[in-house]
């Protein structure tokens, strides 16, 4: 099987998880606290998810290109969807 | 404000996902889960060759002979010849054709202390592979041949000598081999057969299967982490052994003493072999974490 297309399907998989439990955990937090806290939520992993990210992307970038940026790139990119989420978030406020 | 943020975080969302699609793209390798799980083979392959072309180059031999860092599928055969030859075909894998690393790329050749060293010299921080995949002859008067091939598959046939083979990434085959033989292998599987070592049998394989077919050494030690272990010996086997398998299974066509059991473990320290008068010289070490091991009795000559 192409290495491509797998890893394709495992970011594809762990973005759609990724967006299904950001919005579980959401749900649950509004029970509980008001809407901007549970924003806020989203605003501090993102921020935290970006910042090792882009330290790994960064570090791991010594050693040349190669599969290795993968975590950084991924993490990077999970943190992004956290912050997209906030930006949205705020934004239908 | 807001807006302007969102736009900018969408766009980096897309330059990261060309980022992760790219970095996979040059990784240029596919994996190959069939033959992972038909028992441990060689996990990377070598399909993306952009270019080839034929390579032969002979250099002077030494009494010992190391070669290291070679990348592709490797025949080692001897011959009555005082040269080390290469005949095959130089390669490059890549998704791009960069003719710059594959004419960089080279065997370094020098002799230290009585030993002929052949060093595959890779161009660095290149994302592909230049490799040569070929026959390597070897003269029979060579007495000792290390082997490093980082990625491909070694075939040796017919040595004399003593021999030892390390390959990271592909399949380990010995035929008809007479002397020590020390083989690690990490990927792949390891298969020798018709070997009659001297002093030294050591094989250890993390994630393929041994299967070896032969007489024993004075000192045997086969180890695997993950594969199962598969011995052909001679009816007339007679040695101390000490096996032992974490989780698995433990086999034997001859009779052996002091057999064990605690748990998923199964252990065996004793001898092994139809009984005899006097005590057995050699020994034989076996050490499995999750395959199973069998001990099977074939007739030789």
């Amino acid at each position: 099987m192409n290495m491509v297309l797998i890893v394709t399907m495992v970011v594809l998989f762990l973005v759609v998880l990724g967006i299904f439990t950001t919005y579980v955990e959401y749900k649950k937090r509004k029970l509980y606290y008001p809407s901007s806290v549970a924003y806020r939520t989203f605003l501090a992993r993102g921020v935290d998810s970006v910042s090792v990210g882009f330290a790994l992307y960064l570090g791991l970038y010594t050693l040349g290109r190669g599969l290795w940026l993968l975590p950084g790139l991924i993490t990077l990119f999970a943190g992004n969807i956290y912050l997209i989420f906030y930006l949205l978030g705020k934004e239908g406020k | 404000m807001r807006r302007f943020l969102l736009v900018i975080l969408i766009l980096l969302q897309v330059v990261i996902i060309w980022e992760i699609y790219a970095t996979v793209k040059d990784a240029d390798f596919e994996l190959d889960f069939a033959r992972i799980f038909d028992g441990g083979g060689v996990v990377m392959n070598l399909s993306n060759v952009k270019h080839e072309e034929p390579f032969n180059q002979s250099f002077q031999a030494a009494k010992q002979v190391r070669l290291e860092g070679f990348v592709g599928d490797v025949d080692i055969v001897y011959a009555d010849t005082s040269d080390i030859i290469f005949e095959g075909k130089k390669f490059l894998s890549h998704t791009t054709l960069d003719m710059e690393a594959f004419d960089s790329t080279h065997i370094e050749y020098k002799i230290v202390n009585g030993t002929a060293i052949l060093r595959w010299e890779k161009p660095r921080m290149f994302g592909g592979t230049v490799g040569f995949t070929g026959v390597v002859t070897v003269p029979r008067s060579v007495e000792r041949l290390d082997v490093e091939v980082e990625l491909g598959k070694v075939v040796s046939k017919g040595g004399r000598n003593s021999l030892s083979i390390r390959a990271n990434l592909g399949d380990v085959r010995v035929d008809g081999h007479e002397g020590s033989v020390v083989i690690n292998a990490d990927l792949g599987a390891v298969r020798l057969k018709d070997v009659h070592p001297g002093d030294v049998l050591r094989i250890d394989a993390d994630l393929g299967e041994i299967d070896y077919s032969g007489s024993l050494a004075t000192n045997t030690d086969i180890r695997a982490s993950l594969g199962s272990v598969t011995l052909r010996l001679p009816e007339d086997t007679w040695t101390n052994i000490d096996a032992s398998v974490d989780l698995g299974s433990l086999n034997s066509d001859f009779p052996f003493t002091n057999y064990w059991q605690s748990g998923s473990k199964t252990r065996i320290d004793g001898v092994l072999g139809e009984h005899r008068p006097h005590a057995p010289n050699g020994k034989l070490t076996i050490r499995a974490n999750l395959g199973s091991v069998n001990i099977r009795k074939v007739a030789m000559w």
